[in-house]
């Protein structure tokens, strides 16, 4: 076995035990996973809310929900960083909703919502500073073009139209983007060297 | 759809950000026989996660850990495998005061550790959170403390009534699931219903357009068969049409023939009514032209009116001219002066006839003679001589 992929098991089932001893209740245990893990969700909170009180009350609520209802969370489906990434993800949008209270908010949206389980568990075993290293090198990759138009549906909450005028660029073109930097972002989560658990398909 | 397809939707509905009619064709496609919607559900957000996994981390503000840690419900919390016990027994052993200064201390010392420079620019923003969290504390503590007897006598209700909530929660909590599993299948119905109706409508509009294309055909069909027989017809007429023009062109040749034949004619009976006059004139001479050196058997005469001015020559014998070129009459004064007369050919019996007015003031004649000349005549003799004689 490949030693990073030995780091990764490794990584994975010490996330499985501090996640074991906080369903038990260990207050130190929440304090571990803090310390290792509010950077990245206040990270994701700030580039979302744009408002260092409000992304610190989301930080505190996302921990808290962690701590609340830690049987959500199952180490065997997916890492950590990534719940953790998705669940701030999905609050820090149900905040922007709330606080834009427009009346007209896209059906489309809200439809998919109902499509799309928030707290279900990604599959993808990602984690650890190699696995980091190597998505932001994938996503390096990605056109300036393409990468932004993903930033904007995926942190600001922006439609495929709304992102177009945002740029200046026809819509299909941005569908295109998203679409392609969609893809790209899936296939470094299913091909993985050396890694058995490829594509479910 | 193909599966690829359903999980390209499923990806963007991850994102949230499917058009309508994507979304129909997704919800359409929920029974498909691919892998489960929920685990590429699941896979679109771990895909999608990564963007907020790569973004650099950003440390929260100073305090934030000590403030959330309060509100986990113990500041620097020790390791303890009951953490609801934990918390009633710390205050029962104690007064009510007695967490109010705890807490105090350590949150003004979580501001002021990290303070530094930042801290020291806004003194006045630091206190009223250490006060509010001082004043949280003791409203905590009456609380706890009004608690105490209920909670040290009635522990083990307390526990079972913590499972009983916890359940009931997680019943709440499951209800509310199946409530909103059941909205959105009720979603994909409604989706559902509009496809079919859309469906139907679409049939519909397909069978009207068949009969449009099966009318449009039977149209085309019958105006290419006129076509085909107008052409047939117009094809005709043009071939009888040809053939008119073909006989007309014969007889405009024939009439051209004719004509030509009578302009001869007449020039020929003009050339002999000049002679005829000529030969009737009290001042006439006769003179015998002789073929020049290689014209064979030529000959000719010139009748010389010298009171009308006139020659009339007649030739006979001399060959047709070649192609391009023509005889041409010269007079030649005894000062060897040599005057174009004019120009002629023969006819097929080598007879060539030719009537000219002699100019006024060109001095008294001497020779006349024939040469053979490019068509159309020269100003100056370039060729053989076919006919000479002395006057």
């Amino acid at each position: 076995m490949p030693v990073g992929q030995l780091e990764a098991v490794e990584s994975a089932s010490a996330e499985a035990a501090l996640m074991a001893r906080i369903a038990a209740g260990d207050h130190s245990a929440m304090e571990a996973l803090y310390d290792r893990y509010s950077r990245l969700v206040y990270a994701i909170a700030m580039r979302m809310l744009h408002d260092a009180q409000a992304a610190e009350e989301l930080l505190s609520d996302i921990f808290m929900e962690v701590w609340r209802k830690v049987e959500r969370f199952d180490a065997a489906r997916g890492s950590l960083p990534t719940y953790l990434a998705t669940l701030t993800r999905s609050r820090a949008i149900d905040r922007m909703r709330s606080a834009k209270r427009h009346a007209a908010a896209p059906l489309v949206g809200d439809q998919a919502a109902a499509l799309v389980d928030p707290a279900a568990a990604p599959s993808s075993r990602l984690s650890g500073a190699e696995d980091r290293a190597r998505v932001a090198t994938a996503l390096a990759q990605l056109s300036a073009d393409q990468r932004s138009s993903l930033e904007l549906a995926y942190f600001d909450d922006l439609s495929h139209s709304e992102i177009a005028t945002r740029l200046g660029r026809p819509l299909g073109t941005v569908k295109t983007h998203i679409r392609q930097g969609l893809i790209m972002l899936r296939e470094i989560l299913q091909i993985r060297p050396g890694d058995g658990a490829g594509s479910p398909s | 759809m193909t599966c690829d397809r359903r999980n390209d939707l499923a990806l963007f509905a991850a994102l949230e950000a499917l058009e309508a009619d994507e979304l129909a064709e997704l919800n359409a496609a929920r029974e498909h026989e691919c892998p489960p919607l929920a685990r590429v559900d699941a896979d679109a957000q771990a895909a999608l996660a990564q963007l907020g996994l790569a973004l650099p981390d950003v440390t929260p503000p100073a305090g934030a850990k000590a403030r959330f840690l309060a509100r986990l419900g113990a500041a620097p919390a020790p390791a303890v495998a009951a953490p609801v016990l934990s918390v009633v027994s710390t205050p029962a052993l104690g007064s009510a005061a007695a967490p109010t200064t705890a807490a105090a201390p350590t949150t003004a010392a979580a501001t002021s550790q990290v303070g530094g420079p930042g801290g020291g620019m806004r003194p006045a923003g630091t206190r009223p959170p250490a006060r509010r969290v001082a004043s949280l504390a003791a409203a905590f503590a009456l609380l706890l403390a009004a608690l105490i007897p209920g909670v040290l006598l009635f522990e083990g209700t307390a526990q079972r009534s913590d499972e009983l909530t916890a359940q009931a929660e997680r019943q709440s909590h499951a209800a509310t699931r199946l409530a909103e599993r059941e909205r959105t299948m009720d979603v994909a119905t409604r989706h559902l219903e509009n496809a079919t109706r859309q469906l139907a409508g679409l049939e519909q509009s397909l069978s009207a357009r068949q009969q449009d294309y099966e009318n449009a055909r039977r149209a085309a069909a019958t105006a290419i068969a006129e076509r085909e027989e107008a052409l047939e017809q117009l094809t005709a007429t043009k071939d009888k049409a040809r053939l008119q023009t073909t006989r007309a062109d014969r007889a405009e040749a024939r009439l051209a023939v004719q004509q030509q034949a009578v302009a001869d004619a007449q020039k020929r009976l003009v050339t002999a009514d000049a002679a005829l006059a000529a030969l009737r004139s009290p001042q006439m001479r006769i003179i015998t032209l002789a073929a020049g050196p290689k014209a064979g058997k030529a000959w000719g005469r010139i009748v010389w009116d010298q009171q009308a001015a006139t020659w009339n020559l007649v030739a006979l014998d001399l060959p047709p001219a070649a192609a391009g070129r023509t005889y041409e009459l010269w007079f030649i004064t005894d000062k060897q002066e040599k005057i174009a007369a004019g120009t002629f050919n023969v006819n097929a019996k080598g007879e060539g006839a030719l009537a000219v007015n002699i100019p006024a003031g060109i001095g008294s004649l001497a020779v006349a003679a024939v040469t053979d000349e490019p068509a159309g005549g020269v100003a100056a003799p370039t060729g053989s001589i076919q006919l000479v004689g002395q006057l």
